[in-house]
C-alpha cells in the first residue's frame, strides 16, 4: 500500500478536486504523451535503454522493464509507475533529475489509474525502437573456438616424446625462435643462476658459502650442480613461504574486513599457514583446489584420505574477502559477497573474468548473464561473512580445527597455566599502580533493579538482528527479565515461551566509560553484542546472575550517541529465561583487573612498559597455536538445500530474473556437468565438491593450462600468456601456444606436482638464459616478447624487505603461526580513525620474520609493501604491477627500517671480516651474490676512506654508509 | 563498449614510449610519481593500453581544460544541509512536532520523527542574495563565487561506504579514487612533488583510512600521498640524522656511479636507468616539498588571511594556506579533511547539533574564505577548482527522544564548488521543503565527479581503465554527465 509522503499532503489537499475529477474522467493520450516523451524517453526508448525499459511504444510498454510491468492491471493504484513519479522511495524515484511537476504527476497518475490506455497504432510510437547495437555471438565458431576454451591440443610434435622432459621444453623454444631468426641467449653465469633460483623458488638471496660451493661443483659438473642446488631450494621450507605470496596475491589475502571497523578475521592467519604447509608438502594442485573450494565436504568422506595439511582449515579461502559490516543495503550486500567469490574463483582457476557478466552478457567473451548466475549457483549457499553467530543446525564459520601439527605447540592446558601467571603479574603491577576507584553507572539495570525496557522477538531470529541499523519498531516491547515463572532466580516480568529470543535496547552516551560491566542470568546460550560487535557469549544455562567484565572490544565498540545492546539467546528444554544489565566500572576479579590495565596503557603512553609487555605478552600466548583443535575461520552453508538462484538483472539483487539451475558456463559444456552428489554431507549442498571435481577432473585441460602459465610467470617473471588472470578475448594471446600446451600436459602427466614442474622448467636452457639482450633482438623484440633473452626482474616488496633482513644478519626464520608487527612510522598510523588502536607490537625479534607473517590489514596497508607495488587485497591480483618512482627512493634511503638494517650489516661485516677491504668484499658477497672485482673493492674502500676523512668519521662507522648503499644499489633490487 | 584493438597501431606500449618520447627514461624523467606507467596501464592486465592519445603526459585530455587543480575540501562526518546552507524556513516552526517524513540513517529506515528547528538564522549574502546560515559569516561573503549544489544524493548512509562512495565512485572498496583518477588521466604537473596531496585532521584520519586516497586496482603511485603541516611533510622525506646535507650528496654520488657502471652492461634494460633518476628527483624533493609547504614566507596579512595564529583556525587554515601553495606549484589534486576520527571529532553530530557544527564551522570558515578570496585575488581561483562537502548530510528530524543531534541522511544533501570553470552565485537543485530529500534536479555523486573531470579537461564517459576484463571508470559503466547548470 502506498503512503503518501508528507510534502505531498499540502499539494494532495489543494489539487483534491481536480484530480478526483481527473480520475473520474481519465487522462487522455493526448495529455500524456508529452510527458512521457519529454520526461521518460530520454532513458527509456530513443538512444538509451536504462533498467531495460522500453517506452517507444505500447508494446514495449506493456513488457515492462528489469523490475517487471511498469502498471499493475490488477491493481492499478500500486502501479510501479505511480510509486516511482511519486518519489516514496528515493532509490527508486523518476525521474532521477527531479520530481516532475504536479500537474504532470497528476496527469500520469489519472492516465494509469483509469487504465493506461496507450494507442496500438502510429499515434502510440513515440520513436523507432532502436536496433539492438551488434553484440558477440556468442555461438559463434569465432566466440566458442577462442583458444583458451578449448582442450589441450594434441602435440605436433613427434620428437617431443623421445627428448627429456627439460630438453621438450627447448626443443619447443628454440623451434619458436629460429621461425623469427632469433637464437636464444646464453647462459647465464653460475652466481646469477644460484642467486635467479635462490629468489624465484624462495624468494631469498644465496649466501656466500651457498654460492661459493655452488661455483666450485658447478666447474666439475655443471648439470648435477645445478639440479642439487634446485632440489636443495625446492626442499626449503622457505619455498613455501614465498610460493604463498603469489597464491595471497590471487586470493586477496587479507586480515581484516575493511570497511567503517576494519575488524579482524579470527585467526585466519591459519589460512596462510595452510597455504604453506600445503606448498611445502607437495600437495598436488588439484587437491590444493579442492580443499580449498571443499575441503569440509571432502573432509566428510569416510574414505579419508591421508592429508599432509588439514582440507577444512583451507575453506578459510571463503572468508578472505573485504566485508561490510554495517551496509545501506543488506540484500545487495550479500550478493556482492557471493559474486566476489564467485569472480575470484573463475579468475584464479580458470582464468576467466566471469565478473564482466554480473550485470549483462559479457561483452567480448562467449559468457552470458544466464551462465554467471548458474555458475553463482555453486556458491549462493555459502553463510554470509557475518551470519557465523545464529544458531541454526548447521556449523558456525568459526570453528574447532586441528590442523596435524599439534604435537608442536603446547597443550591448552600449559598455555592457560602461562596465562594465569602473567595475569598475576599483572595484578600485582595493578596494586603497585593503585589505580583509583572508579563511580558505577547503571546504563541498563536488570530484572533485580526494576528491568530494561526491551524490543523483543520471541520467534527466529531475523538475519542481520545484531546489526545497530536493524529496523525493530515493529517488535514489541517488553520489561526483563523474560521468561516462565519456574526458572530458578528467575524475576520474570514478561513472558517468554519459545524456543529463542532476540532482545534489542538502545542507549544513549554522552561520555565513553573506560568500563563496562555486564550482568547477565541466561538460559542455555546466550550472545551478546554491543553496536553489532559481538561482546560476549555463554554457554550452557544458569541458576542465577552473574557479572562479567567486558572486553575493550566493547569499549571500542561504544560511541558517543546512540548505542544498541543486542542479546540472543536461546533453549531447548526447560523453563526459559534471559535477563541483562549493564553498567559503568571495574569488577575486582583478576580478568577484569587485566581488562583495567589495558585501558591504562591503550592512550599510547611510554610510563607503563612493564605492563604494556606482560600484556603483549599474554595476547600472545592466547593467540598461539595450541596442541588441541582450536578456532579457525572457514566456510559454512545454511544447510543441505541451496536456495534458488535467480538471474539479477543488471546485477541488482532486488530484480530477479529467471531462475536458474546450476551450471558451468556453456562454452566449456563440451566438458560435462559437475555431478551434483549431496552423499554423505550433513550440512552443505555438495555444490562446491561437485564444481572442485569438475575444474580438476572434467575441466582439467582447461585448469592445468591457468596454472601452468602461473608457473611460467612465477620463473620468468610473466606468463607465456601475459594476462595470467584473463584467457579471454580482451587479455592477451600466449607468445608461445606450442609450449603452453606442452607444460599443460606436463602438469597433467606429473599428476598435478608443482615441485616437479618447478624442477622440469628450471632444468631447461630456456631457464637458465642470460639476460642479456643480442643486437638483432633489441633491434627486432625490444621488449622480449619472444623470450630470447632471459626479462630482468625486480624484487618485490616482501623479497625485498626479506633480503634486506637476511643480508643485514636480523632475519628471524620462525615459521607459522599469528602474524606480527613491525614498526609503523607514527605518521603513518596517524592516518588510521583510531591512530593508538590501528597497529599491534611485536619484539624486534618478531618484527624481524619474513613479510608472510607481517599482518595484512585493509585500512592500514604496511608502507614499505604499498610502496613497492603489493597489490591492494580488495581484488583479486594475479599480476603484480611494477612502480618505478622516487617515493621508493626516499624509503630506502632515509626511512627507519633500511638506516636500522644498514647499521646491522655494517656491525656484521665488522664481525665477520677484519680490514676495510675484506668488510667490503664480504658486504658484496652477501648482497649481490658474487665475489667483487679488486677495482670495485678499490672504489667502495676509496668513498669509505673519503667520507671518513671528509666528515671526520672512523671507519668503522663510515662502512654505515657503504651498507646503506648497497641496500640501495639497482643490483641489490634487480635479479638478472 | 567497443573492442579493444589487440595492439595499439601494432606496436607495443614500450616500442609506443620508445617512439613517442625518445626512451623510457626521458619519460619516467618528466613524470615523477610515476605518469611513465600511464601508457603502460594495462600492461599487468593484458600488456598494451588502448587509449593512448597524442600527449603521452596527459592522455587523456579531451578539451581545453577549465581548471588545472582541484582543491577538495571534505567535510568528513557530512554536515546538516538545513543549518547551513539549504535554508528551509517552514522547518523553524515545526520544531519539535513529530511529522511522517521517510528517513534512512545509521538507525535504519523510519517513517518519521521529531522535527528539530535550524539552530542558526539564516540571512541573504553577497550580490547573489544567497541565504547561508550564520555559522558560516566568513564564507557568506563569498556566495557570488560559489554554486550550490542542493539536490546531492548518496548510495550510502553509513560513514564507511559513503566516504568510498565520496571518494572512488562506489560503495564497495578497491576503487581508485577521484584524485588517482585524475592524476591518471593528466599525468603531474611539477616532477618535484606528488600530483594528488592529502592532509588530514589533526585528530586523525577518517574511517577506513588511507582506502579514501588509495589508487585501487592501479599502480601504486597515483594514490595520494599524505602530506602533514607539521614536522617533515612527507614520509621519510629527512634524512636521518646521521645522513645530513653534503654526507647523503656523498653517498648519492657514490650510487650512482656504482649504478652506472652496474647499467653499462645492461641498457636494454630502461627501469635500471629510471631508477638511477629516482635517487636524483628524491633528492630534490627533499628541498622541494618543505619549501612548498613552509609558510614563514607569507606575509603577516596572508596568515591574519586564513586565521593562522588564532588556536580556534589555526591548524585548518595551515593547511588551507598550504593547498594554495601547492596549487602554485602545479599539484593536480588536494583534499583537505575537516574533522577525522570518531564521534564529535568530525562533523557527525548525532548527539548535540549546536555543541558540534559550531566548532566545525568555526574552525574552517575563516580559513576557506581566507582560501577562496586570496586564490581570486592571485588570479588562481579561475583555474583551481574548490569542492566543499561531505560524504552525506543530515536528516531534518532528531535521531534520540530529547536531543538536538540528526542522523545522517544520503537522500539529499548540499555541496558547493567554486572557481575553475564554476558559474558563481548560482543554487542548482532542490530538497523538499524540509530538506529530507533532493526532489528537483537531483544530483548523484557520479555527477559531481563528472563535472569536476569534465573541467579538467575529460570525459569522465572515456576517462577509463583496463582492470580484470572490464573497462573501469570512476562514474561507472551506466555513464554520468557533468552538472551543466553550474558551468560557467
Amino acid at each position: 500500500m502506498r503512503t503518501i509522503p508528507w510534502p505531498l499532503l499540502t499539494i494532495c489537499a489543494v489539487l483534491a478536486s481536480w484530480s478526483d475529477r481527473a480520475v473520474a474522467v481519465g487522462a487522455d493520450w493526448a495529455d500524456v504523451r508529452p510527458i512521457i516523451e519529454s520526461r521518460c524517453l530520454p532513458c527509456h526508448g530513443g538512444e538509451r535503454v536504462q533498467g531495460g525499459l522500453v517506452m517507444t511504444d505500447a508494446s514495449a510498454f506493456a513488457r515492462g522493464g528489469d523490475r517487471g510491468a511498469v502498471v499493475d492491471r490488477s491493481d492499478w493504484a500500486s502501479s510501479l509507475l505511480l510509486q516511482v513519479i511519486a518519489y516514496d522511495n528515493p532509490e527508486l524515484a523518476m525521474p532521477p533529475s527531479g520530481m516532475l511537476p504536479e500537474t504532470e504527476r497528476m496527469l500520469l497518475e489519472s492516465w494509469v489509474l483509469s487504465g493506461a490506455h496507450w494507442p496500438k497504432d502510429a499515434e502510440g510510437v513515440l520513436a523507432e525502437f532502436p536496433e539492438p547495437s551488434p553484440v558477440l555471438d556468442r555461438t559463434s565458431d569465432a566466440a566458442t573456438g577462442w583458444w583458451s576454451y578449448q582442450p589441450l591440443a594434441e602435440p605436433k610434435h613427434a620428437d617431443l616424446n623421445l627428448a627429456s622432459p627439460s630438453e621438450a621444453i627447448d626443443l619447443l623454444f628454440d623451434e619458436h625462435l629460429s621461425a623469427l631468426g632469433l637464437a636464444a641467449a646464453d647462459e647465464a653465469s653460475p652466481e646469477q643462476l644460484l642467486r635467479r633460483a635462490s629468489y624465484d623458488l624462495i624468494g631469498l638471496p644465496p649466501t656466500p658459502e651457498e654460492t661459493d660451493s655452488f661455483v666450485l661443483a658447478w666447474r666439475q659438473d655443471p648439470s648435477a650442480t645445478w639440479a642439487a642446488a634446485v632440489d636443495r631450494l625446492l626442499d626449503s621450507p622457505a619455498y613455501g613461504e614465498h610460493w604463498a605470496r603469489f597464491w595471497l596475491d590471487q586470493v586477496r589475502f587479507a586480515e581484516t574486513n575493511g570497511y567503517e571497523r576494519d575488524s579482524t578475521k579470527p585467526n585466519i592467519w591459519r589460512y596462510r599457514d595452510w597455504v604453506i604447509r600445503a606448498l611445502n608438502e607437495d600437495l598436488p594442485y588439484d587437491a590444493f583446489l579442492r580443499y580449498q573450494l571443499a575441503g569440509d565436504e571432502y573432509d566428510t568422506l569416510s574414505d579419508r584420505q591421508e592429508y599432509p595439511v588439514s582440507p577444512e582449515l583451507a575453506t578459510g579461502y571463503f572468508r578472505l574477502g573485504v566485508w561490510d559490516d554495517e551496509p545501506a543495503d543488506r540484500i545487495q550486500a550479500k550478493a556482492n559477497q557471493t559474486a566476489d567469490i564467485v569472480d575470484t574463483t573463475a579468475q584464479l582457476a580458470l582464468g576467466m573474468t566471469l565478473g564482466c557478466a554480473r550485470c549483462h552478457d559479457h561483452k567480448a567473451d562467449p559468457i552470458s548473464q544466464r551462465d554467471y548466475f548458474a555458475f553463482t549457483a555453486y556458491f549462493n549457499n555459502i553463510t554470509g561473512y557475518g551470519d557465523n553467530h545464529a544458531w541454526a543446525s548447521r556449523p558456525e564459520s568459526v570453528r574447532l580445527v586441528a590442523d596435524g601439527h599439534g604435537p608442536e605447540f603446547l597443550s591448552a592446558k600449559d598455555r592457560d597455566e602461562k596465562v594465569v601467571r602473567i595475569q598475576n603479574e599483572l595484578i600485582a603491577e595493578a596494586q603497585e599502580l593503585a589505580l583509583p576507584r572508579t563511580p558505577t553507572q547503571t546504563l541498563l539495570p536488570d530484572a533485580r533493579d526494576g528491568g530494561t525496557l526491551w524490543r523483543y522477538w520471541d520467534q527466529p531470529q531475523p538475519d542481520g538482528v545484531s546489526a545497530q541499523a536493524y529496523d525493530d519498531s515493529a517488535w514489541p516491547q517488553g520489561r526483563g527479565g523474560f521468561g516462565a515463572a519456574s526458572t530458578p532466580g528467575a524475576l520474570v516480568q514478561s513472558p517468554w515461551r519459545t524456543q529463542e529470543i532476540s532482545l534489542r535496547h538502545d542507549f544513549v552516551l554522552r561520555d565513553l566509560p573506560d568500563g563496562l560491566v555486564l550482568s547477565i542470568h541466561h538460559d542455555e546460550d546466550a550472545l551478546v553484542f554491543l553496536n553489532g560487535i559481538q561482546v560476549a557469549a555463554f554457554d550452557g544455562f544458569r541458576t542465577d546472575y552473574i557479572d562479567v567484565q567486558l572486553p575493550s572490544s566493547a569499549l571500542d565498540a561504544l560511541v558517543v550517541g546512540s548505542n544498541t545492546l543486542v542479546v540472543l539467546c536461546r533453549q531447548s528444554t526447560g523453563g526459559q529465561y534471559i535477563d541483562v544489565g549493564l553498567r559503568t566500572g571495574w569488577l575486582d576479579s583478576s580478568e577484569a583487573t587485566v581488562e583495567r590495565l589495558r585501558s591504562v596503557i591503550r592512550g599510547g603512553s611510554a610510563e607503563h612498559g612493564a605492563v604494556r609487555s606482560l600484556i603483549d605478552a599474554m595476547d600472545r600466548l592466547k593467540q598461539a597455536p595450541v596442541a588441541e583443535p582450536y578456532e579457525a575461520l572457514v566456510v559454512a552453508e545454511y544447510g543441505v538445500q541451496s536456495p534458488d538462484q535467480h538471474i539479477h538483472l543488471r546485477g541488482s539483487a532486488h530484480a530477479e530474473g529467471d531462475r536458474v539451475e546450476p551450471a558451468i558456463p556453456a562454452v566449456l559444456a563440451w566438458a560435462g556437468q559437475p555431478d551434483l552428489d549431496a552423499d554423505g554431507l550433513k550440512h552443505s549442498s555438495g555444490r562446491r565438491r561437485a564444481i572442485a571435481e569438475w575444474l580438476t577432473v572434467n575441466a582439467k585441460d582447461i585448469t592445468a593450462r591457468v596454472l601452468a602459465n602461473k608457473l611460467w610467470q612465477g620463473h620468468f617473471g610473466r606468463g607465456l600468456a601475459r594476462s595470467s588472470g584473463d584467457f579471454g578475448r580482451l587479455g592477451e594471446r600466449p607468445t608461445h601456444p606450442e609450449l603452453l600446451e606442452h607444460l599443460a600436459s606436463r602438469v597433467l602427466d606429473h599428476k598435478w606436482s608443482l615441485k616437479a614442474m618447478h624442477r622440469e622448467i628450471m632444468m631447461s636452457r630456456a631457464y637458465r638464459m642470460s639476460s642479456r639482450a643480442s643486437d638483432i633482438a633489441l633491434a627486432t623484440d625490444r621488449n622480449n616478447n619472444q623470450l630470447q633473452r632471459r626479462d630482468p626482474r625486480r624484487l618485490t616488496a616482501e623479497q625485498y624487505r626479506d633480503a634486506v633482513l637476511q643480508v643485514s644478519g636480523q632475519i628471524n626464520r620462525k615459521m607459522f603461526g599469528p602474524s606480527v608487527y613491525p614498526e609503523i612510522e607514527p605518521e603513518v598510523l596517524a592516518t588510521a580513525s583510531r591512530p593508538n588502536e590501528a597497529w599491534g607490537r611485536s619484539s624486534t625479534d618478531e618484527a624481524n620474520r619474513r613479510s608472510i607473517y607481517v599482518f595484512a590489514k585493509r585500512s592500514l596497508r604496511f608502507p614499505l609493501f604499498e610502496s613497492f607495488d603489493q597489490p591492494s587485497p580488495d581484488s583479486a591480483c594475479l599480476v603484480r604491477f611494477d612502480t618505478n618512482v622516487p617515493t621508493q627512493s626516499l624509503l630506502t634511503l632515509n626511512g627507519n627500517f633500511v638506516n636500522d638494517a644498514a647499521l646491522h650489516f655494517s656491525d656484521r661485516l665488522q664481525q665477520e671480516a677484519s680490514g676495510l677491504p675484506q668488510q667490503i668484499e664480504r658486504g658484496i658477497r652477501l648482497a649481490f651474490g658474487r665475489a667483487p672485482s679488486s677495482e670495485e673493492v678499490d672504489r667502495h674502500v676509496d668513498f669509505v676512506q673519503r667520507i671518513s676523512k671528509d666528515f671526520d668519521l672512523s671507519e668503522a662507522s663510515a662502512l654505515l654508509y657503504f651498507a646503506l648503499g648497497l641496500l640501495n644499489a639497482n643490483e641489490f633490487m634487480w635479479i638478472d | 563498449m567497443h573492442d579493444h584493438p589487440s595492439h595499439f597501431c601494432g606496436r607495443t606500449r614500450r616500442e609506443f614510449l620508445w617512439q613517442a618520447g625518445g626512451g623510457f627514461t626521458g619519460i619516467a624523467l618528466a613524470n615523477l610519481l610515476g605518469d611513465a606507467w600511464i601508457a603502460d596501464q594495462a600492461q599487468a592486465a593484458h600488456g598494451l593500453s588502448p587509449n593512448l592519445a597524442a600527449d603521452p603526459h596527459r592522455p587523456f585530455l579531451t578539451h581545453a581544460p577549465k581548471a588545472r587543480s582541484v582543491i577538495f575540501l571534505f567535510m568528513y562526518g557530512g554536515p546538516s544541509q538545513v543549518d547551513t546552507f539549504d535554508h528551509k524556513p517552514k522547518l523553524y516552526g515545526l520544531d519539535g512536532k513529530t511529522i511522517d517524513i521517510p528517513t534512512f540513517g545509521r538507525q535504519g529506515k523510519r517513517a518519521g520523527g521529531r522535527i528539530v528547528g535550524p539552530k542558526w538564522n539564516f540571512k541573504p549574502r553577497g550580490q547573489c542574495g544567497k541565504m547561508v546560515s550564520d555559522l558560516f559569516p566568513c564564507l557568506g561573503e563569498c556566495v557570488d563565487d560559489m554554486a550550490f549544489l542542493h539536490s546531492m544524493h548518496a548510495e550510502s548512509p553509513i560513514h564507511g561506504s559513503a566516504l568510498l562512495n565520496m571518494n572512488c565512485g562506489r560503495i564497495t572498496s578497491g576503487h581508485p579514487s577521484l584524485g588517482s583518477w585524475v592524476n591518471y588521466g593528466l599525468g603531474s604537473a611539477n616532477e618535484n612533488l606528488p600530483g594528488y596531496v592529502v592532509m588530514l585532521d589533526e585528530t586523525g584520519g577518517p574511517i577506513s583510512g588511507a582506502k579514501n586516497w588509495t589508487s585501487g586496482y592501479m599502480p601504486a603511485s597515483h594514490q595520494g600521498v599524505q602530506l602533514r603541516s607539521e614536522g617533515p611533510p612527507i614520509l621519510a622525506l629527512d634524512p636521518p640524522e646521521h645522513l645530513q646535507g653534503p654526507l647523503q650528496r656523498e653517498l648519492l654520488d657514490h650510487l650512482r656511479t656504482e649504478n652506472l657502471l652496474h647499467g653499462a652492461s645492461r641498457s636494454d634494460n630502461p627501469e635500471l636507468n629510471a631508477r638511477i633518476n629516482q635517487f636524483e628527483l628524491a633528492y630534490r624533493m627533499q628541498s622541494e616539498a618543505p619549501e612548498a609547504v613552509d609558510l614563514s614566507q607569507e606575509r603577516q596579512s596572508i596568515l591574519d588571511l586564513y586565521g593562522i595564529g588564532k588556536a580556534e583556525t589555526d591548524p585548518f587554515g595551515r593547511k588551507c594556506l598550504m593547498a594554495r601553495r601547492l596549487v602554485e606549484r602545479g599539484v593536480r589534486f588536494i583534499q583537505l579533511y575537516s574533522g577525522g576520527g570518531h564521534n564529535d571529532d568530525n562533523w557527525d553530530a548525532h548527539g548535540d547539533l549546536e555543541f558540534n557544527h559550531t566548532r566545525h564551522a568555526g574552525r574552517t570558515d575563516r580559513p576557506i574564505a581566507g582560501l577562496l578570496k586570496d586564490l581570486k585575488q592571485r588570479g588562481l581561483l579561475d583555474e583551481t577548482l574548490v569542492v566543499w562537502g561531505g560524504e552525506f548530510g543530515r536528516q531534518p528530524t532528531a535521531e534520540y527522544e530529547n536531543q538536538t543531534g540528526r542522523d545522517h541522511n544520503s537522500w539529499g544533501f548540499t555541496m558547493w564548488m567554486a572557481g575553475g570553470g564554476i558559474k558563481g552565485g548560482i543554487s542548482v537543485g532542490e530538497t523538499d521543503e524540509l530538506g529530507a530529500k533532493a526532489v528537483r534536479d537531483r544530483f548523484h555523486v557520479k555527477n559531481l565527479h563528472a563535472t569536476i573531470l569534465h573541467l579538467m579537461g575529460m570525459d569522465p564517459n572515456n576517462l577509463t581503465y583496463f582492470h580484470n576484463g572490464l573497462d573501469e571508470s570512476l562514474v561507472g559503466v551506466e555513464g554520468a554527465e557533468p552538472i551543466r547548470q553550474v558551468l560557467a
